[in-house]
């Protein structure tokens, strides 16, 4: 309860701070682009589960590698449905956004957080039209990673809790399967 | 050998989505119509019974929808399945020890990231246009242990008043279990379509006792001479368990008069 008021209290500096972090990684990418190019810093995955929901596609960067430490960032596209209840093309997006750490070779421990951005369709309660909502949440990640530097076969196994809307703990996990190179 | 594959899986597929004929013969006109449970069913990503769920059901061209229905603690009737509010929402408790203002900002869990919420009858009445092209099936749901006069009137004078107030009583079905609830409103409302939800011969029993419109069973608990004696009786039926297409299938072959489907869109095309 205490971990969920701090949160709470302090969304805005969560937010800030990982805007900041990625903006800063980017910028550090830039820089170092020419010493990482014999190594694999793309990626796409499938995940079941995990941030994204039920399951999304997301493709991740890496933009800083030094032996057997690397921050990748990725962002990721999921959705429940193409058409909203009123039968008209009108999809809810889930887009995860994520910052993560790895640590080792080929098998990897993965540590991160994120943000999901979503805008669902849903009923307005005062007068019952469609009506897209837009939220954020905030998720970590805590998990393994195969994945050989070179790139090739990636598999992940993470520990995803959600915090949904700021407010409630969910204790989550996925399972993703893909490509790097 | 590739199209051979091709056709192999040509042959496979198309099958499964054919239409078929059926030869319907039944209490309703020798047709059956089309219900969603709760809404859009069980599997779907619309909680059952949100305004989401069943303005959907109705959109993708069912007939009509079931709704399981409570009574809050101030006589509110809600829309809601579960005996207590924290199996599906953030809320806590049965619905029968809550007000509406305790309940009407609780939100479903599932799925993640959504935000629907519970809806009371008025609320879903008064919003649905072109209300009376539309079959509602009532699944009241008494789980309040109470028995007294006091609970069996506050209860059927809150169902008679929605009713009224939308005027449906020709497009509703009202689902009960308890004998002593559909006394009371046998009682006060004679001209009600009541189905009694209960096990084949228990049902027609109490079907014919109160001289109810029809029995509400699950798919696989009834057969196709089941269907047959009750309808010799002029008692109507209403599955419901339809989850999968197989069901639907087997349900339309058993000539029931009408079908709570979970594969909705499924059954709207079988029958269309």
């Amino acid at each position: 309860m205490r971990t969920l008021k701090f949160v709470r209290q302090n969304k805005t500096k969560y937010i800030s701070i990982l805007v900041i972090a990625i903006i800063t990684l980017l910028s550090y990418e830039l820089k170092s682009q020419t010493a990482i190019q014999e190594k694999a810093r793309n990626a796409v995955y499938l995940e079941v589960g995990g941030i994204g929901s039920y399951g999304s596609l997301n493709y991740e960067r890496l933009v800083l590698v030094k032996s057997n430490l690397s921050l990748g960032l990725r962002i990721g596209f999921s959705s429940y449905r193409l058409k909203d209840f009123t039968n008209e093309f009108n999809p809810d997006l889930i887009i995860p956004l994520a910052i993560s750490g790895l640590y080792g070779k080929q098998h990897k421990l993965e540590v991160g957080l994120g943000q999901a951005m979503t805008s669902i369709v849903r009923a307005n309660p005062s007068n019952f039209e469609a009506e897209r909502e837009l939220d954020l949440h905030a998720n970590f990640i805590i998990g393994y990673r195969y994945q050989k530097e070179k790139g090739g076969l990636l598999i992940r196994m993470a520990y995803t809790p959600i915090i949904e809307f700021y407010k409630n703990y969910r204790h989550w996990a996925g399972l993703s399967i893909g490509y790097a190179f | 050998m590739k199209n051979l594959s091709l056709l192999l899986i040509l042959l496979f597929i198309i099958p499964a989505c054919q239409k078929r004929d059926f030869d319907i013969v039944n209490l309703n006109g020798n047709q059956i119509t089309t219900l969603g449970h709760g809404g859009m069913g069980i599997a779907n990503r619309y909680p059952l019974n949100t305004f989401e769920s069943i303005l959907n059901s109705l959109n993708v061209g069912a007939d009509g929808t079931e709704i399981d229905v409570q009574m809050t603690k101030d006589g509110v009737l809600v829309a809601f399945h579960s005996s207590s509010l924290e199996d599906k929402t953030d809320a806590s408790g049965a619905v029968y020890t809550q007000t509406w203002d305790q309940i009407k900002s609780a939100r479903y869990n599932d799925p993640i990231y959504s935000n629907y919420r519970i809806i009371s009858l008025d609320e879903l009445f008064s919003n649905i246009s072109k209300l009376n092209d539309y079959i509602f099936f009532l699944d009241c749901k008494n789980f309040n242990p109470d028995t007294s006069a006091s609970y069996l009137n506050t209860f059927t004078d809150a169902l008679i008043q929605i009713i009224d107030k939308h005027q449906l009583a020709n497009n509703v079905y009202i689902e009960l279990k308890r004998r002593d609830v559909i006394e009371t409103l046998k009682d006060k409302r004679p001209d009600l379509k009541i189905f009694i939800y209960s096990y084949f011969d228990e049902a027609l029993k109490i079907a014919a006792e109160f001289d109810l419109q029809g029995i509400a069973i699950a798919v696989d608990n009834i057969s196709r001479e089941e269907v047959v004696t009750a309808h010799e009786k002029g008692i109507m039926v209403v599955v419901f368990n339809a989850h999968s297409k197989s069901r639907n299938i087997d349900a339309i072959e058993k000539n029931v008069d009408f079908i709570q489907s979970d594969k909705l869109k499924h059954l709207v095309k079988m029958l269309d």
